[in-house]
Parts: structure tokens; C-alpha cells; sequence
């Protein structure tokens, strides 16, 4: 099944709209709880940690640090699957996206940035910061 | 009421066949139940309770009308690979609060015929935000063995060993998938599939089942078999955290502190043990988690034969497990229970057994690493 066929498949829920919109326009939001003042991953309709209803979307600026990394050999070409904690402390399953010359390892600074996967969804994605 | 002695293992039956392309799921299920009973000198007539998981073609009831069973009680939880192991303790509890009195559990897949339905449910709420990429058992347990060694300099040498081991063991099963002894250099030189996995690091596709039967201590002591008791369970469940993340510990540790507590004993009082291994680095992570080593040190465990039967620090996996015997189903808790089972009645292949094994260690852990998975562990004595 393709990534584009895989998005399909998976429905979006009304509580998380605002993400993929927001996503639409290469802006990354995150879920914040004004009751207990934390973030978590990922995006749900109540916090995970005080079950308060009261969230609200705040603007990040995708800052984060490579937890690990693992090279799928078997995929082509190879990804670089990661998991990525942001400077806001949650962490997010996902991909490195790497230039031809780059490499990257555990504690590497990386930039979050959308992808198009089809005509109707994106991905959150990282890079490595340019002129790094 | 405690679990405790609850409920005895009378009846294994391991699938000989590592390739069914002519056998239905649900035939594999109910043969495996059929053998399982007669292992125990029981019959279908006899089972009054059913375990099975999502393995089973149209789940707990259209098994239970296939193979018509007569019941008062069906329990069809799921944790992965674990379920079976988590049903030992369901069905004991099932047993001492009058639910049942013969339970039957049964597991049985096709992957390598047929390249079935795996995949979570996709309604998870997550999905959504991780499904672009696919996220596979895979690649997940290639970042629990890349961050592991990144933590404690765990190294591909190590991770080896564990294959290794289960290749020793596997010579002397004449129905394992993969009988070749196999040295460090043949796994590290093995093509990297995820991360720093080897194709050597994981664990076979196979076909074929497995079934157990458990009933009450005053039943299992009038059949022929040697009384081997459930003498402690746990279970424990982890997901992403909301915050932070944890790829090298897993809730082998919450279900393992369980398991012990209720046994009242300690790991050095194990003499065999069954751990998962759908790849090397589960096994070091669930070794360090239910306190045969401390946290870390996994990778100086396994080493140099640590897991070999007769020689090492612990015996581990002698039918050569998931790595080297088989893996149905894409679940190893089963297969996991039956050669604990046969360890404790000293039916082990000879090269293998462990001399007078009284006290062995069941661990499984379902699902994805550092992601939603659940762990369970039996202790299991010969009486």
C-alpha cells in the first residue's frame, strides 16, 4: 500500500483539524493544556495528564533533538525512521528527510517541517537546520 | 484471592508444521486443541472454558462454533504475541472464581502462506499522526537496539549472541525452521535490515499453532501428567507517554514485579526461562527488565554464550525460539509456554533440558516497543 493510500485510510478526527490545517500552511501547533500548563503528543480532545478539557493549539517553532534513529534498509530508497523529542519535552514517531551528503545520529538537532503525501494530506517530517 | 496455585498446565501441543499453504487457520486451531487435549487425557467434551486471540478466524465465537464447544466461559484478550501468556492467568482466575473448569487456549496463523491481516486497528486515535510513515514492529525495534546502545554501549556483538544461543538449541529440534549453528560474524555480516538489526537479529516467518490446556489442581491431579502449577502472573501495558519517550525499558518490568510478587520468588530461583524473541534486542530488554541483570546490562549477559543451555548464566529459548524454531502467527507466547512446559516435565530435547528443572519463567511482550505494547509473565513450578 502506497503512503497516500495508507493517509486515506486513516481517519482524522474533528478535535484535530486545527493540526492539519495549520499543517496545510507549513505551521506546526501543538496541544497545550491550560489547566495543568503542559503539552503532550499526541493531539487528543482531553490531557492526558490532568484529563482537564481546557486545550488549547500553540504555535511551535519545531526545534528538536533526535532520540533515535533507525535506517530502514529494506525500503527504496532507505528512510530514516526517528523519534524525535521537540524542545517542548513530547516526542513524535517520524522521519528524518536527509540530503544526499547528510547523515545524522542520536542528539542531532533537526527542524520540523510538513510534506505533501497527497493532493489531501500532509506529514510531519525533519531536517537537518540548513548551515548546520 | 490470589492467583497462586490456582490453576495447572495438563495439556501442550506444539504444531509440527512450519508451512501450511493447504491448511486453514481455523483447521490449525482446532488441531492443535485436539492434541493439546489428548497430551492431557482430556477431551472437547471437557472444556468448559475458551481463550483465544485475534488470531482466530472471526474471533472467540466463530472458533467456538467451528470447533462447537460447550461453554460457560470466552475470553478473547488481546495484547499481541503476549495474549497467550495473559491467558494463563485469565483462565486460572477463571477457574478459582467457578467460571470453568477446563480451559483451552489456542493459537494458530499462516504469515508465511498468506501475507494476512496484521496491522493495528485503524480507527487507533494515533494513527492519524504516525501512519504516514508506516510505522512497523520493525522500525521500532530498531530504535529501541539504536538508543540502547547509544545509553549503555550495547553492541551488534552482543545483540548476536542471543541468536547464536537460539541456533545452539534449534540443532537439536528436528521441527525448527533453521537448524544450522550460526557464529557472531554470520549475524553481524548479515544483511542490516532496521537500524543497527541484522537479518540475523530477527526472528523467522512461519506458520503453524499451538494450544494449552489448564484446569484446577484437583482435576490435574488425577490425569497422567506431571503437575505443573501457574505459581505467579502479571501483566502491565505502556504507550507513548504524552511526554518524554522510553525505547530501552518496557512493561516486561511492571508485569515481571507482578509475576514475582505473586510467585514470592526471585529471578535466581528460576532454573529455565521463555523470552519473546521476535528480534535479539527484545530478549536483552526483557532479560534487564524482569531482574536477571540490572538495566544495561544486557548486552555483558548474553555475551559469550550466556543464554546457552548447560553452559551459560541462564537457560533460554531451547527450542530455538522465534529466532530460529518458529513464529506463528507473527506470536511467540504461545510457543513460549509450551517448552517452559516441557522443560518442567523434563521432556525437553536431551542436549537441552535443564537437570531437574522445578521453577520456570514465561515473558512475552505484544505489540510495539516504546508504543503500545503489553507485557505478561507466568511462573510455573513442577509440583
Amino acid at each position: 500500500m502506497s503512503k497516500a493510500e495508507h493517509s486515506a485510510l486513516v481517519a482524522r478526527t474533528p478535535e484535530t483539524l486545527p493540526f492539519w490545517e495549520a499543517a496545510a500552511e507549513n505551521r506546526l501547533v501543538l496541544p497545550f493544556c491550560e489547566d495543568c500548563s503542559r503539552h503532550h503528543w499526541y493531539p487528543r480532545a482531553i490531557c492526558p495528564h490532568c484529563h482537564g478539557q481546557n486545550l488549547r493549539w500553540k504555535q511551535s517553532a519545531g526545534h528538536g533533538t533526535i532520540h533515535s534513529i533507525a535506517v530502514m534498509h529494506r525500503a527504496s530508497p532507505p528512510e530514516a525512521t526517528a523519534i524525535v523529542q521537540l524542545d517542548e519535552g513530547i516526542c513524535i514517531y517520524t522521519q528524518i528527510r536527509l540530503g544526499e551528503d547528510e547523515t545524522a545520529a542520536i542528539g542531532d538537532r533537526v527542524l520540523a517541517s510538513f510534506e505533501q503525501v497527497s493532493s489531501a494530506s500532509s506529514a510531519l517530517v525533519f531536517r537537518l537546520p540548513t548551515g548546520a | 484471592m490470589g492467583i497462586r496455585d490456582t490453576a495447572c498446565i495438563v495439556g501442550i501441543h506444539e504444531h509440527p508444521t512450519r508451512h501450511a499453504p493447504d491448511i486453514s487457520v481455523a483447521r490449525l486451531h482446532a488441531e492443535v486443541a485436539a492434541k493439546a487435549l489428548e497430551d492431557a487425557g482430556l477431551s472437547f467434551s471437557d472444556v468448559d472454558g475458551y481463550f483465544c486471540a485475534s488470531d482466530a478466524p472471526g474471533g472467540v465465537l466463530a472458533m467456538a462454533e467451528y470447533i462447537n464447544l460447550k461453554l460457560s466461559h470466552a475470553d478473547s484478550s488481546e495484547g499481541g504475541g503476549a495474549s497467550y501468556i495473559a491467558h494463563l492467568g485469565h483462565a486460572a482466575a477463571a477457574i478459582a472464581t467457578g467460571k470453568c473448569n477446563v480451559a483451552l487456549v489456542t493459537l494458530a496463523g499462516r504469515p508465511r502462506s498468506e501475507s494476512d491481516g496484521r496491522s493495528e486497528h485503524l480507527s487507533a486515535p494515533a494513527l492519524q499522526f504516525e501512519y504516514p510513515f508506516n510505522p512497523t514492529v520493525l522500525s521500532l525495534y530498531g530504535l529501541a537496539a539504536a538508543r540502547h546502545m547509544h545509553d549503555f554501549g550495547t553492541t551488534s556483538e552482543q545483540l548476536a549472541w542471543v541468536k547464536v544461543a537460539a541456533s545452539h538449541h534449534a540443532q537439536h529440534n528436528p521441527n525448527a525452521m533453521l537448524r544450522k549453528p550460526v557464529t557472531v560474524e554470520d549475524v553481524v555480516n548479515s544483511p542490516l535490515v532496521a537500524g543497527p538489526l541484522h537479518r540475523l537479529d530477527c526472528c523467522v516467518i512461519s506458520d503453524g499453532g499451538g494450544a494449552l490446556v489448564l484446569t484446577r489442581p484437583e482435576i490435574a491431579r488425577s490425569l497422567a501428567r506431571p503437575l505443573i502449577t501457574l505459581r505467579g502472573h502479571g501483566e502491565a501495558i505502556r504507550y507513548h507517554p504524552p511526554l518524554g519517550y522510553d525505547l530501552t525499558s518496557t512493561a516486561a518490568a511492571e508485569a515481571g514485579q507482578r509475576a514475582f510478587a505473586t510467585a514470592a520468588v526471585t529471578p535466581a530461583d528460576i532454573d529455565y526461562a521463555s523470552i519473546y524473541d521476535s528480534f535479539t534486542i527484545t530478549v536483552l530488554l526483557q532479560l534487564e527488565d524482569l531482574g536477571f541483570c540490572p538495566k544495561g546490562q544486557g548486552g555483558r549477559m548474553v555475551a559469550d554464550g550466556g543464554l546457552i543451555a548447560g553452559s551459560g548464566r541462564l537457560s533460554v529459548n531451547t527450542d530455538g525460539g522465534g529466532l530460529c524454531s518458529n513464529h506463528p502467527a507473527f506470536r511467540g507466547g504461545m510457543t513460549k509456554v509450551i517448552e517452559a512446559v516441557r522443560q518442567l516435565r523434563g521432556e525437553a530435547a536431551p542436549q537441552v533440558q535443564v537437570p531437574d528443572c522445578k521453577l520456570a519463567l514465561v515473558s512475552g511482550i505484544g505489540g510495539y516497543l516504546g508504543s503500545r505494547h503489553a507485557s505478561s509473565v507466568a511462573i510455573l513450578e513442577r509440583r
